[in-house]
């Protein structure tokens, strides 16, 4: 008899992101079961949402089956953040069930009913399910019809029950468990190349509407944390943004024009990107791709907006060593300083794609970012593309640049490409650069035995742009300039386009 | 004693959990048939009945016992039904399913207090 829980009647499991995963937490008086791997987590889950209980007043009952004794589970749990040692022997009772299983399962139910009236219990945990009934049909049988006794009449109480059950959670043998319960949370464990990776997943929620799909969650000191597939977050925030509002308000957004503060290169883009758009800048090593980078965050600051900047290969002092010698260096130290930049240092190592979103989108709700730089995002393509679902790649970019653009940012996406690449300026099997408004190239070309670099506006969507090439330099005081049309050999640019089309020409004559 | 009439013996164990816990006493039938046998033995103080049960239904329950004498004994109906068809059926209160401890709480003050 699983209840129509109103809002009101949802439990918060605690459990950072959790109850977005779950849509809304857990309705008071659910059966909950996680099931999961030896070292999946599945008692620090419980016991996690087992304390936030009791932190607001509840009472909380967790009992131990054949799994562990109950001083091996306190301490277990003990390290996490969650723990409240007052908490232990009052709102929180921790009992063994392994003197009452050898008379039965119902002598099991009913001294568990008795122990929920003695201590006034709004939420039980039963902690090793499986272990009451593993290996023999008949007693699964009846460990089903316990399930659904205990469930029911707890349910009945308006209690709330979460079952821990030790097995692979798509183990079809684990039907008492998975016919019973209002809400199954399964949780993967396993090696990926020489890295842990630890996946939840939502397998059923009765009358609810949880996030499909894999979920990373992170087992820290604090606890356990969920991070939420980036996409299926995204849809769903999509389809909770009312639509006449947002359209309203972006299309007046994206009228304005947002510049680099270069006027030679805000001249090619006829003014500067549209706001709440997306720009890859592309270009080879060397090219300058951060220090234009940094023109485009510093330009936002002088405007009042405030901008974040995530850093995946520098440090805070790399950066600075980088402007030291041009006049925006002591911009950039004050626009840290002050906070109207936002410096999200990053290193590109063991980086996971949904915990990256989840900070992202953190430090931009809470900065209230206008501009946002990206330096660079092959680093986070590359970690998708390593990930257990590497076919994520162009629906992950897709939602992060919708989710930039519903919050009206406009973002420079730093990207490196190849030399063989980038003359040829074919970006038509690029994800990034195809689901982008606009794209920049920078490029560095040899002439007459000096390599000089090049800009160019390979795509801007919604307005004309110049498509000339044009050579930019960068020197003391003022950092990147752009160069004019007459200020370039001829030469030069003549002979970078002609080796361009040549490409083009001899890719399309196949 | 508070009569607890309910086919589905987790949400009958329930109820006998919550009336016992307020002090009262309780009883239960699995369906009307076993109820009638009740009531006529002891006569109880409440009846609380399930709408929905095989053999003889909540509605025949409550219509048999208000033809027979038991005009004056109060019956509580769990269901889902509105209040104007409660009423209709001749039950005193509704306690919707599912339902609160509160909810029954209440309704054992206000009938047995």
């Amino acid at each position: 008899m699983p209840k129509q829980a109103t809002p009101a009647e949802q439990l918060p499991t605690g459990v950072p992101r959790l109850d977005r995963v779950l849509g809304g937490g857990i309705p008071r008086g659910a059966l909950v079961v996680i099931i999961g791997v030896p070292g999946s987590g599945k008692t620090t889950l419980a016991a996690q949402i087992a304390f936030t209980v009791a932190k607001r007043g509840q009472n909380v009952l967790i009992l131990t089956a054949l799994s562990e004794p109950t001083n091996k589970l306190i301490a277990h749990i003990k390290p996490f953040g969650f723990y409240e040692p007052k908490l232990v022997g009052g709102a929180v009772q921790v009992l063994s069930l392994l003197q009452v299983l050898p008379e039965g399962l119902t002598a099991t139910a009913e001294q568990i009913l008795a122990m929920v009236r003695k201590f006034k219990t709004q939420l039980v945990v039963l902690d090793g399910f499986r272990g009451m009934y593993e290996g023999d049909r008949q007693v699964a049988l009846q460990a089903r019809a316990f399930l659904y006794r205990l469930g029911t009449t707890l349910d009945a109480l308006g209690v709330t029950t979460i079952v821990t059950s030790e097995a692979e959670p798509h183990d079809p043998t684990l039907y008492p468990e998975t016919t019973t319960a209002d809400i199954i949370i399964g949780l993967n464990y396993h090696l990926f190349g020489a890295r842990h990776r630890r996946e939840l997943e939502v397998i059923k929620v009765r009358g609810g509407v949880p996030l499909s799909g894999l979920h990373t969650f992170t087992i820290s000191s604090v606890g356990v944390s969920v991070f939420p597939q980036f996409e299926e977050l995204m849809i769903a925030d999509l389809a909770s943004t009312p639509d006449a509002v947002s359209v309203q308000a972006n299309l007046t957004s994206m009228r304005e024009r947002v510049g680099f503060d270069i006027p030679e290169l805000d001249g090619l883009l006829e003014g500067g990107v549209h706001r709440a758009t997306s720009t890859v800048l592309a270009g080879s090593l060397g090219t300058g791709k951060t220090l234009l980078a940094l023109h485009f965050a510093l330009a936002g600051v002088r405007r009042g907006e405030p901008v974040v900047y995530v850093s995946l290969r520098e440090m805070r002092d790399q950066l600075e060593m980088a402007v030291e010698a041009f006049s925006i260096g002591p911009e950039f130290k004050q626009a840290l300083a002050d906070g109207t930049l936002t410096l999200l240092e990053l290193p590109a190592i063991n980086i996971n794609p949904d915990i990256f979103a989840e900070h992202l989108l953190a430090t931009l709700e809470e900065t209230q970012a206008q501009r946002l730089v990206i330096d660079s995002l092959a680093e986070i393509e590359r970690a998708v593309s390593r990930g257990i679902d590497p076919s994520r790649l162009e629906d992950y970019l897709a939602a992060l640049l919708i989710t930039l653009h519903q919050r009206q940012i406009t973002a420079l996406l730093v990207k490196e490409t190849t030399k063989v690449i980038a003359p040829s300026l074919d970006f038509s099997t690029d994800p990034l650069a195809v689901l982008a408004e606009n794209v920049l190239l920078l490029q560095q070309v040899p002439y007459h035995g000096l390599l000089h670099r090049v800009i160019s506006v390979l795509k801007q969507r919604y307005s004309a742009h110049d498509a000339a090439l044009r050579e930019f330099l960068i020197a003391p005081p003022g950092g990147i300039r752009v160069l004019g049309p007459f200020e370039t050999e001829t030469g030069l640019l003549e002979g970078t386009a002609s080796e361009q089309e040549q490409q083009r020409q001899a890719r399309m004559n196949g | 004693m508070v009569l607890i009439v309910e086919d589905e013996e987790p949400i009958a164990l329930a109820l006998v959990m919550i009336v016992e816990d307020a002090g009262y006493t309780a009883q239960t039938a699995i369906n009307g048939q076993a109820a009638l046998a009740v009531i006529h033995q002891h006569r109880p103080d409440l009846v609380v009945t399930d709408l929905m049960m095989p053999q003889l239904t909540g509605a025949e329950l409550i219509a048999t016992l208000r033809a027979n004498g038991y005009a004056d004994l109060p019956i509580v109906l769990m269901s889902a039904v509105g209040k104007a068809q409660m009423r209709d059926l001749g039950a005193d209160a509704l306690l919707p399913k599912p339902f609160s401890l509160d909810e029954v709480d209440a309704l054992l003050a206000h009938f047995l207090a």
